[in-house]
């Protein structure tokens, strides 16, 4: 039987994972806000500011968040987006795929932005 | 009040490892304490075993019958306080048979701790008793000032969903003429048990009207109805029953299928509850609580995330199943599959046996996929089949209700069979090799109850088509139109009840 921590679940939930993983981040204008390490795509190698809604999280971790929001500058060939609450941010339609088996959510979280970072050209 | 229990709910496992402790060998009576957690529904709560605590070294005593030390309830109080927990008191009568009373004995020994489990829990004592002749359980709660009150019922949500009857809260159903041949299949014990589960059908489109029709014909008394839609045009080619008349009337699908459920009722006293909401909402999902089993008869992710969580937290075992069509772009059709399963403790959920992508469940919250400007945005390959023919979706009513009954009566002594696939073009009906995910939150949220974690929400296209029927309702033609049929409808149905009574035998 479990016990789910508060720390465990939603907004909360989300930072302490990325906290586990080593990546600190801020709650800003209801986006909770962290940096990535691209790994591939145009930006490969840079770190990357990235967020979350807050309104998204309530689910976390047995639901992901479906945007990735990203600074206006990365840009994709091919995207399906909407404006941040963040001034001078962009939303982008991204489900995430196979959820639901990770061990730590929030590196899986991680990935995803990395695996949409690699769309840029 | 919402959090004193009216009935029990456990795992089969955990039922496995009390029946272990308490049926000893040597036939004398044993006990030992649990913890529970509250599920509140709008009228049922249900208190969900959750941890076994067996007694420790001189924490109680077999004598022929068997004594504890108070030591033990505070042991168990203090394990379950911090999780917001309280505690049960479980004992066995070897010999006994049916819902059982209380001697003198058991109720001053379960009233002389009922008092201090609830100060240091917060929660009432639950007292349980476990009948070793036909391993029937039955249960009360204890005020902190010790009244007991007698639980309805006790469900054990294992391969098979047994469940104790409290006679005297829930009653046999006096049976009627109209289900000779129902019971001559599995006799009137099997049909008095099926009859009083109460089942939510959860959607009411070509499948789950159809398996609302056939629980009502099969004399099951309490069925819910939940769904928020209207009847259209579109929807008459798979909704037997509905008219024309209907959509013109901005019916709601509730309203047309509570009509053709009063129509196909066996039992005596039917009592068919609509819920014109949905179970993303909080008041769907507290509607759901009061049910034994529910009918997920929808498509979308969020809903069916919403049902995975309930089956587990909630220990409701929710029956589920889809179609999956597969035309050719130039017309024709490849294949078409369809799939059953119960989704409880012990078996995969949804997101583990491939039929919830968890990821897609956020973008139908946020009413994406009923956004038009949004749609635009995605080729139509990438946008969810609709494909639906009546002549199939019976398959799926057939393997659910199959389901069902192998879940409540067990034909052979074997329950659910597990994750079932029937294959179209193959012609071939198999099990599915699918098994749960190592990390599944799902199904790590056993008994979890008013602490599970909240996946509904307030729902937009609900709260649409709700306003739309208003409105639509306030217009002269609409009014007199549902007035007509209303009083229509009325008439029948004061015959059919008459006719009903006058079949029903004692």
């Amino acid at each position: 039987m479990s016990m789910a921590a508060p720390a465990e679940t939603g907004v909360e939930g989300f930072i302490a994972g990325l906290q586990r993983c080593g990546t600190k981040a801020v709650l800003d204008n209801g986006v909770v806000r962290f940096t990535v390490t691209a790994v591939m795509g145009a930006y490969a190698g840079e770190e990357i500011e990235t967020g979350v809604g807050s309104d998204e999280l309530g689910g976390w971790p047995a639901v992901p968040p479906h945007w990735v929001h990203l600074p206006a500058h990365v840009a994709f060939s091919k995207t399906n987006s909407q404006p941040s609450p963040i001034p001078g941010w962009t939303k982008h339609s991204r489900d995430i795929k196979g959820w639901g088996n990770a061990k730590e959510p929030a590196q899986a979280w991680i990935g995803h932005v990395r695996a949409v970072l690699a769309e840029t050209q | 009040m919402r959090s004193t229990p009216t009935s029990v709910a456990m795992t089969g496992s955990m039922a496995r490892d009390l029946e272990a402790h308490l049926l000893r060998s040597d036939g004398q009576e044993d006990l030992c304490l649990a913890t529970y957690r509250p599920s509140a529904g709008t009228r049922r709560t249900s208190a969900l075993l959750r941890e076994f605590l067996p007694p420790e070294k001189g924490e109680r005593e077999v004598h022929g019958n068997a004594s504890f030390k108070g030591q033990y309830v505070v042991r168990a109080s203090q394990i379950a306080a911090p999780s917001r927990e309280g505690v049960v008191l479980l004992h066995s009568h070897p010999g006994g048979h049916g819902w059982q009373g209380m001697s003198s004995c058991d109720e001053d020994a379960e009233r002389s701790y009922a008092y201090l489990a609830h100060e240091m829990t917060g929660l009432p004592l639950v007292g349980m008793t476990l009948a070793g002749g036909d391993k029937t359980w039955s249960a009360r709660v204890w005020e902190p000032y010790g009244t007991p009150r007698s639980c309805e019922s006790v469900r054990v949500v294992g391969d098979q969903l047994r469940i104790s009857w409290n006679g005297d809260l829930r009653p046999r159903p006096l049976l009627g003429r109209h289900q000779l041949r129902t019971r001559s299949a599995w006799g009137e014990v099997i049909q008095a048990d099926i009859a009083r589960v109460r089942a939510l059908v959860v959607g009411l489109g070509s499948v789950g009207l159809e398996v609302a029709l056939r629980l009502a014909a099969t004399g099951i008394v309490n069925i819910g109805i939940m769904d928020f839609d209207t009847i259209e045009e579109v929807n008459l080619d798979r909704l037997v029953g509905a008219t024309s008349l209907d959509a013109c009337l901005h019916r709601a699908k509730t309203d047309v299928a509570h009509r053709l459920l009063l129509e196909a009722a066996t039992a005596r006293d039917p009592r068919i509850d609509v819920f014109e909401t949905s179970i993303c909402e909080p008041q769907g999902l507290a509607r759901a609580l009061n049910y034994d089993v529910v009918f997920s008869c929808v498509d979308r992710p969020w809903p069916r995330a919403v049902l995975n969580m309930l089956a587990y937290s909630d220990l409701i075992p929710v029956i589920d199943g889809g179609i999956h069509i597969d035309p050719f772009v130039d017309g024709g059709i490849r294949n078409a599959t369809w799939r059953s399963h119960v989704v409880r403790p012990g078996r995969p959920c949804l997101a583990c046996n491939k039929q919830l992508d968890l990821g897609a469940v956020s973008a139908d919250r946020e009413g994406l996929w009923d956004d038009p400007s949004y749609i635009a945005g995605f080729p139509s390959s990438d946008l969810p089949a609709r494909e639906n023919v009546a002549a199939l979706s019976v398959g799926v009513v057939s393997s659910l209700l199959t389901q069902f009954v192998s879940f409540v009566v067990a034909p052979g002594g074997r329950g659910d069979p597990g994750p079932l696939q029937y294959v179209l073009s193959t012609h071939t009906l198999g099990h599915r090799p699918d098994r749960t995910m190592e990390n599944c939150y799902f199904e790590k949220s056993v008994a979890d109850g008013d602490l599970r974690l909240d996946l509904t929400d307030q729902h937009a296209a609900a709260e649409e088509q709700r306003a739309l029927r208003r409105s639509a309702s306030s217009r002269f033609p609409v009014r007199l139109g549902r007035m007509a049929d209303k009083g229509l409808g009325a008439l029948r149905n004061a015959l059919l009840s008459h006719l009903h009574r006058r079949s029903s035998t004692a």
